[in-house]
């Protein structure tokens, strides 16, 4: 039962303590904490205490301490009063408090909030020692007269942003745009690869779901998380720096990592860093996994992604090219001195789309990874006049977007959804109008027609949109009678992919439903002991970022397991609303800055990359509009 | 040009122009310790602050990285920005008590201050020199140290990169505290701990510029070096 003695969490009050038993409120705030039943808790939204004999002046105190360590110090009144109110309290519990300390702590507290320059110092600051001053005044007068001790107790911190929040690596976005924002670029880098490990790449293909979480989106316009990122890369990259750090003490235990791509790369590196011997096992020529074959030039040059993965071999990682694992031999690779096993294979296999003439195998009735994979490892495409692509993901798009380059005349996209249930994100979607690929929405394939030898038509039904399904999207429902034919040279399918495991044979690997390996959620094990897996062939075709963030954990998972450690996944803010602030009080509106895009005209004849980035300069400038959500925790 | 109100007078403003500039044509005296016309604004002091209405409420912001918008309606004087500023100095008093310009200012706006001479010269952090060698001289040579997530630092400071730095002592002359030493003599000058060597001129004789600072004239110039060893007065 969720029961609170007192919350002010979000400013709204819920009082339990005159001598009732507390009761259940609803209070939007969670049972626990880290896993754990708290006691007590201060944050930027307020307080809440569970136990009526929470101990508040003493929290405050922690609190202070740590939110001396978020201050920047760059504004006059944040740092400076958080000192001032520390140094009100200490003189309080050591009975020189006057009686007039409270009010000052109140006006430094309300001085603060009004203005402060970022929302630092306008939430986590001394909010909610305003709410401990006001709801638990006793406890402090109790404080000054020396009825009550400061205790020192441990207590436990967190501190995240709602960008951070959002980001599936949970990246630190405040630290490495204030870096940038501070003309500290490789410093921004090297905080970035803490937990991304390819600032070009990310900062290029990424969905940036940041970008939709970042507060300002309610004042004027995102920030350009992306693309400050991207400039961080750039801006050091370009000069030929960047070497990332390789161990600071070497260890002999050896790890095999089965796949380059995002989450073999990231666990490869990370565990390299912490000393361990890394073998990856790459089946394809070049290195990058989907980063290297699943996504077009135009949108990630391909010596972007090069030159990270060099950097990585440079710390100490072997990658191996061209070394298919083709029957898994976990024995033979202990024996070879192998102490952990990492598999991120990725999801590459494409799935059926249940449409006639899928087995005819003809070589233009073609899957979408595959024809992509075909075209970064340099296989000679050859341009037809028609081709329909099926899906509405951004493997489609990128194969919509790359036919058209290649010279394809008509580049028609079917999805059996409308526009706004597509999952391919909206600057691809417009980008892709702009250059002249024809959208068809609530449109599905029934059956393709190959007249000798080549695919000739492609037969379609139209849909009607349904209740919504368990992905939460309206279900396609096709209408019957409505099937029309579609003259075609070439059809994609791009629906959806599947890791393939056939060379996991020897074992009994547990999988999922949708036929992805089965792991333990936390530290990413598989039933096989010593044996992880993470990245697409874990969770089905997901995003870059995802799988960087499974490759960090499972780095720090492997570590542990090694060692004969527990891994424990770092502490969350699961069911706090983190975008939540009282009062963000004034923000100046000020537009982002913008990108460069190459002309429509100039982008459909080549693979040149489509988007430029920022100069240092304006990534400086875009750095500071950063409003510094940082929110802080702390809590017994 | 657009409209805007300032303590109920209606006035015209140029688009895209901070309050701050418009607030200092009026000739409204505002306080500020981080502020040059010549530079992007940082808003660190927290002195110029104003109050803004924003949704039919009255909102506090600093001045001089604010802009206006058609409209506007601005207060210089009430109750909540004279407190807000004095609070701001009073802060900045607290930390930093024996410099002069902090302590000048805390005592303008209200703060009851000691008798005591102030002799120090702390540096305040209000990014007037990193702006400098950044915007103006662009060798980048001074950068604020940053705080955050985990990283752990006692007191936030500017970081000095000896090897970036030419010595032409911008910094020491934007410097409102005098936190920033610099010192001539004869063939030397000395800056941020580092000795420069001091160029003569070709023709009085006179040491009057580093030479790292005429190189570095020269390379983004493109004058030659020969040229700009004359000083100014004998060009």
């Amino acid at each position: 039962m969720n029961t609170v003695s007192f919350s002010s969490w979000d400013g709204k009050i819920a009082d339990h303590r005159k001598g009732k038993p507390s009761k259940a409120v609803d209070v939007k705030f969670p049972e626990k904490l880290d896993g754990r039943k708290f006691s007590a808790v201060m944050g930027w939204n307020g307080i809440v205490a569970r136990d009526a004999g929470a101990d508040i002046p003493s929290l405050t105190m922690a609190y202070l301490k740590e939110a001396r360590k978020l201050s920047c110090g760059e504004c006059s009144v944040c740092m400076i009063g958080i000192d001032k109110v520390t140094d009100i309290m200490k003189a309080m519990a050591a009975g020189k408090g006057s009686g007039e300390s409270l009010a000052e702590i109140e006006e430094i507290a309300r001085g603060v909030a009004a203005n402060s320059k970022c929302n630092f110092g306008r939430s986590s600051a001394l909010v909610p020692v305003l709410d401990a001053l006001r709801y638990f005044k006793e406890d402090f007068i109790a404080l000054a007269s020396g009825k009550k001790k400061l205790a020192d107790k441990k207590y436990s911190t967190a501190v995240t942003a709602p960008c951070m929040e959002a980001c599936p690596a949970t990246l630190d976005i405040p630290g490495y745009i204030e870096l940038i924002r501070n003309n500290k670029f490789t410093d921004s880098l090297n905080l970035i690869r803490e937990r991304c490990i390819f600032p070009g790449v990310i900062g290029r293909a990424c969905t940036h779901p940041c970008e939709e979480a970042c507060v300002r989106n309610n004042m004027d316009e995102t920030l350009a998380i992306r693309l400050l990122k991207r400039a961080a890369a750039d801006v050091v990259l370009a000069k030929g720096d960047g070497a990332l750090a390789g161990p600071a003490l070497e260890k002999k235990e050896k790890v095999a990592v089965v796949g380059s791509g995002p989450a073999g790369l990231a666990a490869a590196c990370h565990l390299r860093r912490m000393g361990y011997r890394v073998t990856v096992f790459e089946a394809l020529p070049k290195a990058g996994g989907m980063a290297s074959v699943g996504i077009p030039d135009y949108r990630l040059p391909k010596d972007i992604l090069n030159g990270e993965v060099e950097l990585i071999e440079k710390m100490g990682v072997e990658i191996r090219l061209n070394s298919k694992i083709r029957r898994l031999d976990w024995e033979t690779m202990k024996a070879q001195g192998y102490k952990a096993l990492f598999l991120a294979v990725g999801a590459h296999v494409g799935s059926r789309i249940g449409c006639g003439g899928e087995d005819a195998g003809n070589a233009d009735f073609i899957q979408g990874a595959v024809f992509l994979r075909n075209l970064a490892l340099g296989k000679k495409i050859a341009p037809k006049g028609n081709v329909v692509i099926i899906g509405g993901g951004n493997v489609a798009l990128d194969c919509a977007r790359s036919c058209l380059r290649l010279g394809f005349k008509e580049v028609e996209i079917l999805y059996r959804r409308s526009r706004a249930e597509m999952p391919a994100s909206k600057e691809e979607i417009k980008e892709a109008e702009e250059e002249g690929v024809k959208f068809t929405y609530l449109r599905a394939p029934k059956n393709v027609l190959i007249k000798s030898g080549k695919v000739a038509e492609i037969e379609c039904i139209k849909m009607k949109l349904g209740a919504p399904d368990a992905s939460g999207r309206k279900r396609p429902i096709a209408i019957p009678g409505s099937e029309y034919v579609l003259k075609t040279d070439m059809v994609i399918a791009a629906t959806g992919q599947t890791p393939d495991l056939d060379f996991l044979k020897n074992y009994w690997f547990e999988l999922t439903g949708w036929g992805t390996i089965q792991v333990n959620p936390v530290g990413y094990g598989t039933n096989v002991p010593g044996v992880f897996a993470g990245g697409d062939c874990v969770s089905g075709p997901a995003t870059l970022i995802e799988a960087l963030n499974a490759g960090n954990n499972v780095a720090r998972s492997i570590d542990c397991y090694i060692q004969g450690k527990s891994f424990k996944k770092d502490s969350g803010f699961e069911g706090i609303d983190t975008g939540k602030q009282r009062d963000p009080g004034f923000v100046s509106k000020a537009a982002a800055e913008k990108a460069k895009f190459l002309a429509v005209s100039d982008r459909v004849r080549n693979f040149a990359e489509v988007e430029s980035g920022f100069t240092a300069k304006e990534a400086m400038k875009e750095a500071q509009r950063c409003l510094r959500c940082y929110r802080l925790m702390v809590w017994e | 040009m657009i409209s805007i109100t300032i303590d109920g007078r209606k006035v015209k403003a140029r688009e895209g122009s901070s309050i701050l500039k418009n607030l200092q044509d009026l000739k409204i005296e505002i306080p500020t310790l981080c502020f040059h016309a010549d530079l992007i604004p940082f808003g660190a002091c927290r002195l110029c602050t104003v109050e803004v209405k924003t949704n039919g409420k009255w909102q506090l912001s600093s001045s001089c990285n604010t802009n206006v918008a058609g409209g506007m309606e601005v207060r210089t004087d009430s109750a909540k920005v004279k407190e807000s500023r004095k609070l701001a100095a009073e802060l900045l008093y607290y930390k930093y008590p024996a410099t002069k310009a902090v302590k000048d200012m805390a005592e303008k706006l209200g703060v009851e201050v000691s008798h005591e001479a102030a002799e120090g010269n702390d540096c305040i952090l209000c990014g007037l020199c990193t702006r400098t060698c950044h915007e103006v001289v662009g060798v980048d040579a001074l950068k604020f140290q940053d705080r955050g997530l985990g990283r752990e630092i006692e007191e936030p400071k500017i970081e000095y990169i000896s090897e970036a730095c030419i010595g032409c002592g911008s910094c020491a002359y934007i410097c409102p505290t005098g936190f920033v030493k610099m010192e001539d003599k004869g063939r030397k000058r000395t800056i941020w701990g580092r000795e420069f060597k001091m160029a003569a001129c070709d023709v009085c004789g006179r040491y009057f510029a580093p030479v790292d600072q005429l190189k570095w004239i020269s390379k983004t110039t493109k004058v030659p070096m020969k040229k700009l060893k004359t000083c100014v007065s004998c060009r």
